[in-house]
């Protein structure tokens, strides 16, 4: 038994090296474990997470600058994370220009799974909150025209993002170029498939997600568009500012609690739909959102609607008037 | 509650249906190592073995899980082979393939559950979590990284659109059937190489020449104009997938008098545990226990039978074959 494996490893390795060299998972033999392995020198930790850090690097090749995602999976009971191959083989085959380039994967020491993106300068979060937001509209309506265009190709490719938000929408300084990432908890989505999971950042959680409806699709993405457009209005989280106990509560506090004429379905959906019986009455987008132009504020209206059924596309949301001004292209 | 669910292939978008078929090549073993394959007795058995214990191990999974559990297999094997199979080895691959697709899929399954079947083994070998993950890595490496589920089943409503038959009675029906031709063809090494749409195709061609022969000839103009498909190759697939039909008709007939054959056996317990289920939106119903076999196993005795009812009802297609 104890020969068996340890030949049958022996020669699992000898493959697992062999393997190293394909296209994906580019290496030299001799190199020393560790960043050299992914043909990138660290410079230093950009960030660091539950689920291991990312570095900022430089390619040893192009001399360009590169992040390297690096995640742990020493303490992992179930091999390679699920997040990790989902991310990996959505980014494979999403090639846009505002999502982020993936462009290696590679293990190394068989401790860590390591992923070398484009570098970009910040995130859309560091944006708002250290730059003090911007307040320019025509940077607000480019943001938002990169962002639906990322994710209506992310739609027909049958892809949802779910868990859009500020921090997951990084930008490229000098060409105020707008990048999707972070791409861990996307799926494909299919007719009648039932999905399982409760995700996403609470603000930016759309409320067929928390209802726990199990059958959603592309709207979640649109909602959660809507708050990062709100976000960059008035400079901090939409849901944060109204200050509730709980998500929903301040979803129907803002937009009136739902019935079953403005949202068909919702009783069966929300059995204890009483706990808001209080009945909100709306407070009303334009509370909140001030300083945006009628046209914004319709859209906006469109993304935060509470029957996803008839909540906007990312397609129908880019040939919106908002979007129709010449002047700010 | 049913949302209205935005599905490109639908929409018909010229951008959107061409990218699946673009892509779906890389979801496709290799038609060229197929053919080296199949020089390789030995790697075609270890295949049928390795596809028998993923659908033992994933019977309680969504019959989907398992087809692209054993895409990732095919997929893998054309790239690596298999150079000195192991009974351990082979269970290691096999929980390996699984385990991605649970995985990819997002299926809540617990990694107990996963350890379990690892631990099925009668030989008592425990694998580490080490183990498993560097497995994982070679064939995500083998793969390279490809693992979104492009299978069969991600055409056949873009067809059932193109037969003019979407959310009608008769879609679903020929949608139920064409699931279970793929499911069980799935097996069948001779299909290597064909890419996942033209399996869909040729798969409901067969269900509706089974199902609605006056019909069939509408459905094959309508599949054949399309500029997605090459008309000779789903005729050479079709022609496969009807060998195998036929030969899965004779083994559920031979079934009844010997059940020495695994793979049909593991199958058959696969879908008649699936059958009372609505997975995925698919209702695969067992062909030799349903109404359809019954008919089929008249419709051979009929030919020469003497019931003048039944021989009535089938006098066309028999002259048709007559004619041939």
């Amino acid at each position: 038994m104890w020969n068996e494996e340890s030949d049958w490893i022996g020669s699992f390795d000898a493959l697992l090296a062999r393997l190293a060299e394909c296209s994906m998972c580019s290496r030299r033999s001799g190199e020393r474990p560790g960043a050299a392995q992914m043909d990138v020198k660290i410079l230093d930790v950009a960030a660091e997470g539950g689920y291991g850090r990312v570095f900022r690097c430089l390619d040893v090749h192009t001399g360009a600058l590169v992040a390297m995602k690096q995640i742990t999976m020493v303490r992992l009971s179930q091999g390679i994370p699920a997040q990790i191959i989902r991310e990996v083989s959505l980014l494979r085959e999403l090639h846009h220009a505002n999502i982020v380039k993936l462009l290696r994967v590679g293990f190394t020491e068989n401790r860590y799974v390591n992923l070398v993106f484009e570098h970009l300068d910040y995130d859309l979060h560091q944006f708002i909150v250290n730059r003090g937001y911007p307040k320019d509209a025509t940077t607000v309506k480019s943001f938002m025209f990169q962002i639906l265009s990322a994710v209506a190709y992310c739609h027909s490719r049958k892809v949802l993002h779910r868990d859009l938000k500020p921090s997951n929408v990084l930008i490229n300084h000098s060409k105020r170029l707008i990048k999707l990432a972070d791409f861990g908890l996307a799926r494909e989505f299919a007719d009648d498939f039932l999905y399982t999971e409760k995700l996403g950042t609470s603000w930016y959680r759309a409320p067929e997600i928390l209802c726990h409806s199990r059958q959603y699709s592309t709207q979640v993405d649109l909602w959660s568009v809507g708050c990062i457009f709100a976000e960059m209005v008035i400079g901090q989280p939409l849901f944060q500012v109204i200050n509730c106990r709980d998500e929903l509560e301040g979803i129907f506090k803002l937009l009136g609690t739902p019935t079953e004429e403005t949202w068909p379905g919702i009783t069966k959906l929300m059995p204890n739909l009483h706990i808001y019986c209080s009945k909100f009455d709306p407070l009303g987008l334009e509370t909140f959102v001030t300083d945006l132009e009628p046209s914004g504020l319709n859209l906006l209206s469109m993304m935060l609607c509470l029957d996803p059924s008839k909540r906007i596309s990312a397609e129908a949301s880019l040939k919106h008037a908002y979007f129709t001004d010449v002047n700010w292209i | 509650m049913e949302f209205d669910l935005e599905n490109p292939l639908e929409n018909l978008h010229s951008d959107d249906v061409s990218y699946l078929f673009l892509i779906e090549s890389d979801h496709t073993p290799s038609q060229n190592h197929s053919q080296t394959l199949k020089a390789r007795d030995l790697d075609i058995s270890v295949r049928r073995e390795l596809i028998s214990l993923i659908s033992q191990l994933s019977c309680a999974l969504d019959p989907v899980l398992s087809y692209l559990a054993i895409n990732y297999l095919d997929r893998f094997l054309t790239n690596q082979g298999i150079l000195q199979p192991k009974p351990w080895a082979l269970r290691l691959v096999a929980v390996s393939c699984i385990s991605l697709t649970v995985k990819m899929m997002g299926t809540e399954y617990p990694a107990t559950d996963i350890q379990a079947l690892l631990n099925q083994s009668d030989g008592g070998i425990i694998f580490e979590t080490q183990t498993i993950q560097r497995m994982e890595a070679l064939i995500l490496g083998a793969l390279q990284w490809r693992m979104r589920s492009i299978t069969p089943f991600s055409f056949v409503a873009f067809f059932i659109a193109l037969m003019g038959l979407k959310e009608s009675p008769m879609g679903q029906v020929l949608k139920n059937r064409a699931s279970e031709i793929i499911f069980k063809s799935q097996r069948e090494i001779r299909l290597w190489g064909f890419k996942p749409s033209i399996i869909a195709a040729s798969a409901l061609l067969c269900a509706s020449h089974e199902l609605f022969p006056f019909q069939y000839p509408f459905f094959l103009k309508a599949i054949s104009d399309s500029s997605y498909v090459n008309k000779e190759i789903v005729e050479q697939c079709y022609k496969v997938i009807q060998d195998i039909a036929i030969e899965e008709e004779y083994s559920s007939a031979l079934n009844g008098v010997s059940r020495s054959d695994t793979p049909i056996n593991v199958l058959d317990h696969h879908f008649l545990s699936s059958e009372s289920e609505k997975t995925n939106g698919i209702t695969v119903a067992n062909a030799t226990d349903s109404p359809l076999g019954d008919l089929k196993r008249r419709k051979i005795t009929g030919c020469g039978g003497n019931n003048p009812t039944i021989l009535n009802s089938w006098i066309q297609p028999c002259e048709r074959e007559c004619e041939k």
